[in-house]
Parts: structure tokens; C-alpha cells; sequence
């Protein structure tokens, strides 16, 4: 009893800090959500669920809303995709292998504001070099069809090396004598891959996706960076609406109901893997 | 049943030969060991069998068929790894099933073939579990069910005793051999073990540095080794081996470190040469008769039935199994080396004479 008394002693620390830096944080965003705050207007008094049953009408929150799925979804899709080609063709023996790893890995290492700006110029009605490869006239950033996929495209040019980089990390896990035994029992290279690699791979997989869909339902700069959310706020995203709500028009209260609505999003993502991990 | 054969088979890796030429027949429903240290090229030659590897210049057949550009699937062979290869997401069941899932079987027969393979590797309980479940004995069994299963032409093992504590791989070893006689499908087994290889082949092939050293009968590589790598790699003990003298043509008589020893007269000699003898092969005495030496006893390991004694005799050690009880270290002892159990080597070649 004593024993345990000490340890709790040990953790409290730790407990005061997260205290202060996530719970308190979040319990004053949820206070702030069932607020009307406008600074600009000096308006400061409780509305109850006033701010959240304004969501359901405002356009431009569904707009966001469904922009933050697509992104999400087709995003991390072609990732994993992308990232399991990347992941197993790196996994063959090769000369130059550690270079060309090293390579892949690049993207990933540069700070997304850069790799924005980067891209920005690459789509580039006028001077890009996509338009000169395709030998095409499109205006990317400033089609709303075009804004929201050429955001994706950019992500996914970005993130595919993280991707490739931990399912590397759990092909090398598996241990090769079971592809050995696999081929001499006759299994093709496919039914190899469907009946062994895949199931092995599962667990780091949903790591994988975990990591990902979180960070991608959360995306911020590159977009930001790349279109601020234009054209005609087809781009915008969740998080991008709920700063501009915030810090750009200063309504509290609902900027911080936005910002409620992100956070239940990607618990209810967390917890759905963390689910399908520990089963 | 299906026989072997490897015609020259040579395998480089990187510009280092481990395989410098191996010719080999097993015969149909042999039970054939590629016996040897670790690093001899055994496992690659085996992996070369089973298609995992292609060796560098070298032909395979199988029952006069060329096999060597055929990729593993197309063999059919069945192989049991060291690590046992069982895949940690499928039941017992299913890794058994797996070789019969591939060829698409009717679930009807994978049904009815899991469940005779299981009965006969005695795994019938254990159907539903996973691999992380089974004890290493239960695990290896899985490895083997799996093999069975198949019904291929020849089995492959690779070490699949030597991840087994030491109690569990000699009822294993029984096992294994009641499945071949069973089954009689052609097996090459590979392993370090010479116990292993002795109590289960009929035929073992001995590897030393890429090269066969000598192939034949257990038994005939225990009285008879083609040179000094054979007689010291097979036995338990070693072999003693001690430079040795030719003192007379006629009578033959060599000394050995001291020890003046009569031989066979049709036997071939040389000035100077290598005698081995075995642990078994030396007389043991602990009161003095005229025939024998005065040695004293430096260890002595009692080991039930009988007993491993060091001896100690003009400077020279010497490994000796005995029956005898009452030996201790410290003591004074007498032996004798008989005469027609000594094995004459060559100092230079290595081979026997």
C-alpha cells in the first residue's frame, strides 16, 4: 500500500504538467465553444449548444467538413498504396540500395511550408513546370475542381517516404524463411503477398494509417501555404476554417466549436484503430 | 519415390566458392544426411535441391528428369526449416492446410488430409491454435504435418531437430525415423549433429569446406574414416590422434608417443604418420599387467553406463571410455590400445592409409 502511495507520488509530476498543457486546454476550449464571443464586437456571454446547432446550417462548415474527409481519404489511400509499392521494390537486394532509401526519403524531410511553396510554383498557370511537361494551360490552385487534388497530390508526393519508411520497417520483421517455405509449397509471388506479407503486415499498417488519417484530418499548413483555402474556399479544410474563424475574424466561441468538432473527429479515429490494433 | 541426383554442382557468393563440386546419387526413398560444421556449403546444397538457390555451373535431376532451371513450386519437394517457417496468423490448422490451400484443393479433401496428418504427427488437439501457443516439440511437429501433407516427391530438412533441448530431440529423432518408414519418401536431412546423422540415416554424406569428404553408411564412416576431418568430426568423444613412428617393416610396429604397437601386416605404413584411436578403442585397466602403459587419470567424467576418463602418460593426453567404476582422479592406471582399431593417417594429405 505503501509502495503504491510512493508511486503515485513519482507520477505526479507528469500529471500536473499534462494537466496544465491538454486537459486544462481542452476543457477551456469546450467552455469557450458554449460561448458567443466576438471581440470585435465585445460580446461575451453563454449560449449553450447554440454554437453547435449552428454547425448543421453553416455551409461553409459542411463544405469544410467534406473537403477534410476527401483529402483524408484519398490521400492516405494512394499512401498506402504508393507507400507498399515504394516499400517492397526498396525491400529487393539491389546496388545502391541505402542511396536510393536514403533518396525516397527526402520529400519527407523537408518542412512542409517549403514543399508548399515548392509545389506552388510547380502548378504555376504561367511559369510551372507541370504545365510545360503536360504541355497545358490548367490554372491547378485556381480551379475548384483541380485546388482540392493538387493538395492531395502535393500531400501525397510528401508523406508517401513516412509511409514507405515504416512498412519497410515491418517487411524486415518477417522473417524471410516464411516466404521460403511459402515458395516451396508452391505459392506465387501475389498469393504470397495476400496470404502472408499482407496479414503480417497488418499491425503496422494500422500504425501506419493511424499516424496518417490523424495528420491528415488535421492539415493545415500545406494547404494553407499552397491556396489559404481558395479558391472560393474549395480547399478549405476543418482546421484551416476553424483559424480563420478563430485568429482571423476572432469569434471565439465558434471558432472554438470548430476546433471541438476536429478533436472528436480524430478521437473517434483513434480510438477505431487502437480498437482494430488490440484485436 | 524419387531419386536424386547432383552432377557438379559448384555455388559462388560474391566471388567465394562455399560448393566446389559435389556429385551426388540418393536413391529412391533413401533417407540420405548431408553431414558437416557449420559453413560447409550442407544448407546451400540443400536450399539448391529445393530451388531456393540455382547453383553457379552444376545440373540437378530427379528421377533423370532435369530440375534445374525449375523454380520451387514446380519441384515438388516439401522443406522443414530450422525455425520451423510456421506463419504466426494461421491456426495449426491452417498452416498444415496451407500447401493443399495453394494448390486449391476442395475444402472436402483439405479437411480430410489436415486431419490424417495431424493424427499421424499427433497433433489432433491442437488444430485450432496458434503457433504461439504450441511448445517448440508441438511446433516442430506443425513443420512436419505441413510437409507431409503435401505428399512430394522428396522432403527437405534443414536442422529441424537442433531448436529442441536435448531430451525432446532424441524422441523426435524417433519419430522422424517411424514417419520415413512409414512414408518412405526420399529425405535429405542436413545437420551438425553426428549423432543425429548416425542414428538416422542410411546413408550420410560428410562436408567439409565446400567438398564431400566421404560418403557412405554411418557405420562404415565410423570404422572405416576416409581421412582425418572424418574420424575427428564423427564419434563422441573425438578421436585421439598422435603422431606416430614406423619402428619395423616386419613385424609392423609403430610407436605411438612411447607406446610400441604390433600391427597387421597388410596393412600400408609410412615413416611418419597420424594414429587416431577412439575414446572405445583403448583398454582400461586399474591393476598393471605387462601388455599395458602406466598412465594417471587427470578427469574422470562418470556418466552412468560408463565413465570418460582423461589419462595422462608421457606428457600425452588421452580420451578413454571406460565400463570401469572405481576410477578417480589422481589415480594410477594401465591401458593398452588394441591393435586392429587404430586408424594410420597420413601427416601430409590427411587421407587414411
Amino acid at each position: 500500500m505503501k509502495d503504491r502511495r510512493e508511486g503515485y507520488r513519482f507520477l505526479l509530476p507528469a500529471a500536473v504538467v499534462l494537466l496544465f498543457v491538454t486537459v486544462y486546454p481542452l476543457f477551456y476550449v469546450f467552455w469557450l465553444s458554449l460561448h458567443r464571443r466576438h471581440l470585435i464586437f465585445d460580446i461575451s456571454r453563454f449560449s449553450g449548444l447554440e454554437n453547435y446547432a449552428f454547425l448543421l446550417q453553416d455551409e461553409r462548415f459542411l463544405r469544410a467538413l467534406w473537403n477534410t474527409v476527401y483529402f483524408t481519404v484519398l490521400s492516405v489511400g494512394l499512401e498506402l498504396v504508393l507507400g507498399m509499392v515504394v516499400a517492397l521494390s526498396l525491400q529487393r537486394a539491389f546496388s545502391g540500395r541505402g542511396i536510393v532509401r536514403a533518396l525516397v526519403l527526402l520529400p519527407w524531410a523537408l518542412p512542409t511550408v517549403v514543399s508548399a511553396r515548392m509545389w506552388e510554383w510547380m502548378y504555376n498557370t504561367d511559369f510551372g513546370i507541370i504545365n510545360y511537361l503536360l504541355g497545358v494551360d490548367v490554372n491547378w490552385l485556381g480551379s475548384p475542381f483541380w485546388a482540392l487534388n493538387a493538395a492531395v497530390l502535393m500531400d501525397v508526393w510528401k508523406t508517401t517516404p513516412f509511409v514507405a519508411l515504416i512498412l519497410m520497417a515491418g517487411l524486415q520483421v518477417i522473417p524471410r524463411e516464411l516466404y521460403r517455405s511459402a515458395m516451396v509449397d508452391g505459392a506465387g509471388s501475389l498469393y504470397i503477398f495476400w496470404r502472408i506479407t499482407l496479414p503480417l503486415l497488418k499491425p503496422v499498417i494500422l500504425v501506419v494509417l493511424l499516424f496518417r488519417t490523424i495528420d491528415a484530418f488535421r492539415v493545415f499548413d500545406a494547404i494553407y501555404v499552397l491556396t489559404g483555402g481558395g479558391p472560393a474556399n474549395t480547399t478549405e479544410t476543418l482546421s484551416i476554417y476553424a483559424y480563420k474563424v478563430l485568429f482571423q475574424t476572432l469569434q471565439f466561441g465558434y471558432g472554438s466549436t470548430i476546433a471541438m468538432v476536429v478533436f472528436l473527429c480524430v478521437g473517434f479515429i483513434s480510438v477505431f484503430y487502437v480498437r482494430l490494433l488490440s484485436r | 519415390m524419387t531419386k536424386v541426383e547432383l552432377k557438379g554442382i559448384r555455388k559462388s557468393f560474391d566471388g567465394t566458392e562455399v560448393i566446389k563440386g559435389v556429385d551426388l546419387l540418393i536413391e529412391k526413398g533413401e533417407f540420405f544426411t548431408f553431414l558437416g560444421p557449420s559453413g560447409c556449403g550442407k544448407s546451400t546444397l540443400l536450399n539448391i535441391v529445393a530451388g531456393l538457390e540455382e547453383p553457379t555451373t552444376g545440373r540437378i535431376y530427379f528421377d533423370d528428369r532435369d530440375v534445374t532451371d525449375l523454380p520451387p513450386p514446380q519441384r515438388d519437394v516439401a522443406m522443414v526449416f530450422q525455425s520451423y517457417a510456421l506463419y504466426p496468423h494461421m491456426s495449426v490448422f491452417e498452416n498444415i492446410a496451407f500447401p493443399l490451400r495453394v494448390r486449391k484443393e476442395s475444402h472436402h479433401v483439405v479437411e480430410e488430409e489436415v486431419r490424417k496428418v495431424a493424427a499421424l504427427v499427433g497433433l489432433e488437439r491442437h488444430l485450432a491454435k496458434r503457433p504461439s501457443q504450441l511448445s517448440g516439440g508441438e511446433r516442430q511437429r506443425v513443420a512436419l504435418g505441413r510437409a507431409i501433407v503435401r505428399r512430394p516427391r522428396v522432403f527437405l530438412m534443414d536442422e529441424p531437430l537442433s531448436n529442441l533441448d536435448a531430451r525432446l530431440r532424441i524422441t523426435m529423432r524417433t519419430e522422424l525415423k517411424r514417419l520415413h518408414r512409414e512414408l518412405s519418401i526420399t529425405t535429405i536431412y542436413v545437420t551438425h549433429d553426428q549423432e543425429e546423422a548416425m542414428s538416422l540415416s542410411d546413408r550420410v554424406a560428410v562436408f567439409h569446406g565446400g567438398r564431400i569428404q566421404q560418403c557412405g553408411p554411418a557405420i562404415e564412416l565410423y570404422r572405416r574414416p576416409a581421412n582425418l576431418f572424418v574420424a575427428r568430426f564423427i564419434g563422441s568423444p573425438p578421436m585421439n590422434v598422435m603422431e606416430a613412428r614406423l619402428v619395423s617393416r616386419m613385424p609392423p610396429v609403430v610407436d605411438v608417443k612411447g607406446i610400441r604397437v604390433e600391427l597387421a601386416r597388410d596393412r600400408e605404413f609410412k615413416d611418419r604418420m597420424l594414429a587416431g584411436i577412439r575414446p572405445e578403442d583403448v583398454e582400461l585397466s586399474s591393476t598393471p599387467s605387462p601388455s599395458m602403459v602406466e598412465a594417471v587419470v587427470d578427469v574422470a567424467e562418470p556418466l552412468g553406463v560408463y565413465q570418460l576418463v582423461e589419462i595422462v602418460y608421457n606428457g600425452s593426453r588421452l580420451m578413454v571410455r571406460t565400463e570401469l567404476e572405481d576410477i578417480r582422479a589422481g589415480q594410477r592406471v594401465y591401458f593398452k590400445l588394441i591393435p586392429e582399431r587404430i586408424h594410420l593417417f597420413d601427416p601430409q594429405t590427411e587421407r587414411r592409409l
